[in-house]
């Protein structure tokens, strides 16, 4: 209801038609591509040139002569793969303990706090790199890195909400019947907090979209030659002044993406604030 | 007669599309002369405060003034442009609300905020005039010591005092009309009666016209000249206080009426000796405030026993020490010789449902995502009914408590409060407890919901023969639902005793305060005995 609610607005409509759009192209990669993303054909072809087999390079070719439009489509699979798993990772993590400091509060809470609190206190990106750089480049290690990061954040929101909610009388109603305690955190106050987690949850996607674009940049995204947004951009820079497309093309697939998922949080926002009051 | 300070003819508002009813109050009529208090009264919903916002000009969101006029001492103002309302507004119309502690900004100190009115409407007042200016008005209101008062912020106050400020602040311009939204509804019944009097003092020394919004008949009955009775919008009887309240015309008016509980306890059935709940010397201490302190009386089966009390005086602490929701610090709370006060871990998990709670708030109590049959058939299963079994009782409940069958399939937000407050019933007796805490269950509902939920529970308590404590601050509704009165005030029982006896002769100077100042208290008596 409050999503197609939502839509309504041209704004999360946009954002929702971009988000959309990349997740067709993850989805139907092998069919959209024009090429083989890891085929080398001609090195540096620019836009609209001619391919052997007939077709065109839209976008060109890289350093390597591969594809660069469909290296970008099997990157938005890279992209949303990984993200998508490192968020749910990041969500279960830090929505399991959240609701355990939330709900039990005491020293439960002060030790998952002090925690969280000095894993928020390392720059994101210094941790991201130190634990790449220990456990090595892998999709694996993207998720367990992120996880790491972003779950203490998600964390303080799932324990606001969760104290906030422990607080009104049908959770004080459950315990008077005995209810266990997992059953009222999960059938009581879980429930009564997707709203503000859905909204967060967009949002954090798209951070971790372009996290995995930063680490690819750096070199320490998904070993090549898998096709990856970052990875792509790093290996053109060198040569972007000359040829351009290189690097303009997959970051303008990166922020496309981050813009549809703000544009799309921020209409989720507004929906599930218009709900709580009607 | 002389020109009335407001004359309001015709006077409708549309509410937005999709609403319950087309207009938010339609074709009122009336007038207000100096010196004069006109309460409006009326249950929620009434059009009541949409009316005290039509006047000053500032209607909520989404709803319109479809037509009307409204004369401020002859002239329309409906015609006024805001920049010409905004000097009318604060000056000659003023305003009090109905929670003192929101109307005014916590961070800054009381002098400073009263002295902010006379900075909006007169800027070129010299500050020391000014300064002289707030402590005399501070003084008018009674407030001990206005100097000092004056250096405080909000929250190193009392409610009392807050609500004086903001009447203060209302009538710092000497306002031709005072509008009162339920301006102390949110206070507690001594510090109310304290409040009416200092109103109809200033009626009397400066001849304000007054019009006084409130729900509760009782607050009608000690300040009222003339009482509007709303009902959907609408004004369906008007007249002088005592032809309204002694005299009603209007079938919703004597039902509203009828509706008001009395302050004197009717006969009860006597009890047997068997005592369900046993509480001795039971406390809870928050650091050095003793919230519940050395609580000791028993409840006799299938009893009720009414805490009251005002606020603060740990009546909800002491409900949720017993129900085991809050962990004593001292004494025992016997349950079937179980000592409710000691137990914990598995054993107070088995025998939590001998004793459940009933919520205050209709609309915090139930969860928004669970439908009522989750609820009820969960309770069930939880009191240890198998889930067919669980099913039947649910759907018994339902019918118990008037509520349709389909409302299984539904979930909270298709109820109003007053259903919603039966589903909390229905819950609680789920589990099939011995003893039933209500806390304040009905002190959120009009007086006629509030009378139907009284008598659900009533009704299920001859049924099943329950124990019930029942927590109120309201004592007419304790005199018509408890056997036995406890009194409480800081933590202890100041009282304890047969309903009767504790209201009508009370042994302690604290009880004779507070059935003293019940709003109301001298039309009942004479009601009664007519």
């Amino acid at each position: 209801m409050s999503f197609l609610r939502a839509l309504r607005r041209p704004g999360p409509a946009v954002g929702f038609a971009i988000v959309v759009l990349w997740l067709g192209c993850a989805a139907f990669a092998g069919w959209l591509a024009p090429h083989d993303p890891l085929k080398s054909q001609i090195p540096l072809q620019f836009p609209l040139d001619r391919a052997p087999d007939g077709g065109h390079f839209w976008l060109g070719t890289d350093l390597l002569g591969r594809d660069i439009l469909s290296r970008m489509i099997f990157g938005a699979r890279t992209v949303i793969v990984w993200a998508g798993l490192s968020t749910v990772s990041a969500y279960i993590v830090g929505i399991v303990s959240g609701l355990l400091a939330g709900f039990y509060r005491g020293w439960v809470d002060r030790l998952l706090s002090f925690v969280a609190n000095v894993v928020l206190s390392f720059p994101v990106l210094v941790l991201y790199i130190l634990i790449i750089v220990t456990l090595g480049a892998s999709g694996l290690n993207i998720v367990l890195a992120v996880t790491f990061a972003s779950a203490p954040a998600i964390f303080r929101i799932v324990r606001a909400l969760a104290i906030d909610i422990a607080s009104r009388d049908f959770v004080s109603a459950a315990i008077t019947q005995g209810e266990s305690a997992v059953r009222i955190m999960l059938v009581d106050i879980l429930p009564n907090a997707t709203g503000p987690l859905i909204v967060d949850a967009c949002l954090r996607l798209g951070y971790t979209a372009i996290t995995i674009g930063a680490l690819g940049f750096l070199g320490l995204g998904l070993p090549p030659p898998t096709p990856d947004w970052g990875g792509m951009v790093n290996e053109g820079r060198g040569m972007a002044m000359v040829f351009p497309h290189l690097v303009v093309f997959p970051c303008i697939a990166i922020s496309s993406l981050m813009l549809g998922l703000s544009l799309l949080a921020d209409g989720l926002r507004e929906a599930s604030r218009a709900g709580s009051h009607g | 007669m002389a020109e009335p300070v407001i004359r309001i003819r015709d006077l409708t508002v549309a509410l937005p599309r999709g609403a319950d009813r087309a207009y938010a109050i339609e074709g009122v009529d009336l007038e207000i002369a100096r010196g004069e208090i006109l309460c409006v009264v009326g249950e929620s919903g009434s059009g009541k405060s949409v009316l005290a916002s039509a006047i000053m000009g500032a209607l909520p969101r989404g709803l319109r003034r479809v037509s009307g006029r409204i004369s401020f001492l002859g002239d329309d103002i409906t015609a006024l442009t805001e920049a010409a309302l905004r000097r009318i507004r604060g000056r000659q119309i003023a305003m009090i609300f109905q929670e003192p502690m929101a109307a005014l900004n916590p961070a800054i100190r009381i002098g400073a905020q009263v002295e902010e009115v006379f900075d909006i409407h007169a800027p070129e007042m010299p500050p020391a005039e000014r300064r002289a200016r707030v402590l005399e008005l501070l003084g008018a209101m009674h407030l001990p010591d206005p100097a000092a008062i004056a250096e405080r912020f909000p929250h190193q106050i009392s409610g009392g005092q807050c609500q004086r400020i903001v009447i203060a602040m209302a009538l710092a311009w000497n306002p031709a009309l005072l509008i009162a939204d339920e301006p102390t509804t949110a206070l507690d019944v001594t510090t109310q009666a304290q409040i009416i009097r200092l109103i109809r003092e200033l009626r009397d020394t400066h001849g304000h016209g007054i019009l006084f919004v409130t729900h509760d008949f009782g607050v009608v009955a000690d300040i009222a000249d003339r009482v509007a009775v709303m009902q959907r919008g609408r004004i369906v009887e008007m007249g002088s206080a005592d032809q309204v309240l002694n005299h009603p015309e209007h079938a919703y008016t004597r039902q509203l009426i009828a509706s008001v509980p009395s302050l004197i306890p009717p006969a009860r059935p006597a009890l047997g000796s068997e005592v369900a709940l046993r509480l001795e010397g039971l406390s809870k201490h928050f650091g050095a405030l003793r919230a519940v302190d050395d609580v000791s009386f028993a409840v006799a089966r299938g009893g009720t026993v009414a805490i009251v009390g005002e606020s603060g005086s740990g009546k909800s602490t002491l409900a949720k020490s017993i129900v085991r929701l809050l962990a004593p610090d001292g004494g025992r709370a016997l349950v079937d010789d179980v000592d409710f006060a000691a137990i914990g871990g598995r054993a107070l998990m088995r025998r939590r449902r001998l004793v459940q709670m009933i919520f205050q708030d209709p609309f915090g109590s139930l969860n928004p995502n669970r439908s009522v049959g989750n609820m009820l058939v969960r309770a069930g299963v939880l009191g240890g009914l198998g889930r067919a079994e669980a099913e039947r009782q649910a759907e018994e409940l339902v019918a118990l408590v008037g509520l349709q069958k389909e409302a299984l399939a539904r979930k909270p937000e298709a109820f109003s409060g007053g259903q919603r407050q039966r589903i909390g019933i229905a819950r609680a007796l789920a589990m099939r407890p011995r003893i039933v805490i209500a806390d304040e269950c009905v002190s959120a509902l009009d007086v006629s919901i509030q009378k139907q939920v009284l008598e659900v529970l009533d009704r299920l308590q001859t049924r099943h023969g329950l124990t019930m404590l029942f927590i109120t601050h309201d004592l007419r509704v304790a005199a018509q639902i408890a056997d036995e009165i406890a009194v409480m005030q800081r933590g202890r029982v100041v009282e304890f005793g047969p309903a009767l006896q504790v209201l009508m002769q009370p042994g302690d100077s604290y009880t004779a305060e507070l059935v003293t100042a019940a709003p109301g208290r001298a039309w009942q008596h004479l009601a009664r005995a007519e």
